[in-house]
């Protein structure tokens, strides 16, 4: 700092608080912007697998986002870490990509790195417990190492589990049960309610 | 058969016409023993009201909560590779397994939401006043945790939605440096960070609010419940035994409870997809969006001062509104603080709201 910074003292206050204000619209705009959003992006390339993981993923969060699915299978083909990627089984899932076949697409992506194919709803796949009938990755990864720190675990993304039905009988006796615990509940609290001394509305 | 009446006092009672019943000689025999009718001390009437009652049937929702957290608990599988199957296996192979589920999912929105109510009520009728500073910092405390409940409860589904969630969790506590140690990965590097937040979300948080919520009834015992602002002349206004209270309150539990069964049966809650590291796809659930929003606009660490900022701002509140009065009304700038912080909440809410996730994506 020069002798030109400005002496900070009980008469120049509002100078302390201009430059406090100043330093943070700075830190805002500087937060603001593109680089400072969605941080925790890492610098070298990852890995062709992952990649591939995220594609299926996308795919199953996102089905109509095909665009970014297809951006992440296509950074898997030009990545040049393969390791554990069938490169041909991954061509073939870009193809079907454009070709807008979302099913033969996901299920190429899976089997192009040692995972068992999606076959129902409840099951993740677990990469490298491939049949003989599907071709095998190179070097695949284990899926018996343990995951630790924040690893989600060794799986592709399976389908989300809907719950939502058509009710059944045990359901609607539920209902019934609880329509009438709910109407005593009103009952009991219009018979407790206070006398019509207190005024308090609780507003 | 009951009737009512009212001493000099101004207590009001509800005699046995009958002679003592069974049920009477029982309730004597165990308040010999364990002194429940010192529960039977009096309080103003108006502590009967829903307003009144919002902090209770919080508390009926974390009870709640735990009883439904203990039934899940014995199917939950807190390993990666396992948590989200031992959901669904929960929820489609588990008789019952499905509305457990979803009354405790629903109670913990329903807990969000009255204690945001709670909270509201005591600010607009000014109960955190002197004496009562400390029971309001307890809360805010207790407000906090609740959200730190959801946010770790949101994770151990362990779809794509919590692991973002998680993945949030992370950056912040690089962010924090030091001081996000017990969120940070390094701190346990051999284990992974599910179980340790499995212990926060079954242990940890709620032993916490427990013990708060102890000092928090203790304190409301010191001090009396609050005035209302709507009762013109407190001191006259006429008491109730403090059982009356907790009989509204039961009312008032049977009726929340009959909700959440109602929506646990008619909207389950679902499981999202294994998650996949790298992605980000999903919005968190909708108490989240507005610091979801900020960090769309400011970048991650937004997610920090934003709401660092709010709770800052609530800690605050007993401190700097000095002005005595209670009755809104009469504390108008309080009052456009407050709806100004609402208004932006909103705000910052309904664009999440109208905003797809997808294109979140940096």
């Amino acid at each position: 700092m020069g002798n030109d910074a400005p002496r900070l003292g009980p008469r120049t206050k509002p100078s302390v608080l201009a430059a406090f204000l100043a330093g943070l619209a700075l830190l805002i705009v500087a937060s603001a912007s593109p680089a400072g959003a969605h941080e925790g992006e890492e610098d070298d390339a990852p890995e062709g697998s992952t990649l591939v993981q995220q594609a299926i993923a996308i795919l199953v969060n996102t089905p109509d986002d095909v665009m970014a699915a297809t951006d992440k299978v296509e950074d898997a083909l030009a990545t040049s870490d393969q390791v554990g990627v069938d490169v041909d089984l991954l061509s073939q899932a870009a193809d079907a990509l454009a070709a807008g076949d979302i099913h033969e697409a996901r299920s190429l992506l899976e089997r192009s790195i040692g995972a068992q194919p999606h076959l129902n709803d409840a099951d993740p796949a677990p990469i490298g417990e491939v049949g003989d009938e599907v071709a095998t990755p190179t070097e695949p990864d284990s899926p018996t190492e343990p995951a630790t720190g924040a690893d989600p675990g060794v799986a592709v993304a399976n389908d989300p589990l809907e719950t939502a039905r058509d009710l059944n009988g045990g359901d609607w006796a539920a209902l019934a049960v609880l329509v009438a615990i709910g109407a005593a509940g009103v009952a009991l609290s219009l018979r407790f309610r206070p006398h019509p001394s207190s005024v308090g509305s609780g507003a | 058969m009951t009737a009512a009446s009212t001493d000099p006092s101004g207590v009001a009672h509800r005699e046995q016409s009958a002679p003592a019943s069974r049920m009477q000689t029982v309730t004597d025999a165990v308040d010999e023993r364990l002194g429940l009718k010192a529960l039977q001390y009096p309080v103003p009437e108006h502590a009967n009201n829903l307003g009144w009652s919002l902090g209770g049937l919080t508390a009926v929702a974390l009870f709640v909560l735990i009883g439904t957290g203990i039934v899940m608990s014995q199917f939950y599988n807190p390993s990666p590779a396992e948590a989200n199957a031992s959901v669904r296996n929960l929820v489609t192979d588990v008789w019952g397994g499905s509305i457990v589920r979803g009354v405790h999912y629903w109670a913990a929105q329903a807990m969000y939401v009255l204690a945001a109510l709670h909270l509201l009520r005591v600010f607009l009728t000014g109960s955190y006043k002197r004496p009562r500073e400390a029971n309001w910092l307890i809360g805010v405390t207790m407000f906090a945790l609740v959200i730190g409940a959801i946010f770790t409860g949101t994770v151990l589904k362990w779809d794509q939605e919590g692991f973002e969630g998680l993945a949030h969790n992370l950056e912040l506590a690089n962010i924090l440096g030091g001081a996000g140690f017990w969120f940070a990965a390094d701190f346990a590097p051999s284990l992974p960070l599910l179980p340790r937040l499995y212990v926060a979300h079954v242990a940890i948080i709620p032993g916490l609010i427990l013990g708060l919520f102890a000092v928090h009834g203790a304190l409301i015992k010191r001090h009396g419940i609050s005035p209302s602002p709507a009762v013109p002349d407190g001191p006259s206004e006429p008491r109730e035994p403090f059982t009356h209270h907790l009989r509204r309150l039961g009312a008032f539990a049977l009726v929340l409870i009959a909700g959440l069964g109602i929506l646990a049966v008619l909207f389950p809650p679902g499981v999202g997809p294994t998650p996949v590291e790298g992605i980000e796809v999903t919005r968190p659930p909708w108490m989240f969006w507005w610091v979801f929003e900020l960090e769309n606009r400011f970048g991650l660490d937004a997610i920090l001062w934003g709401s660092g900022a709010l709770f800052a701002l609530l800690f605050a509140v007993p401190f700097i509104d000095r002005n005595p009065r209670r009755w809104w009304r009469r504390r108008p700038v309080a009052m456009a603080l407050a709806g100004l912080v609402l208004a932006i909440i909103g705000l910052l809410t309904y664009l999440t709201f109208t905003t797809s996730a997808a294109s979140h994506l940096g």
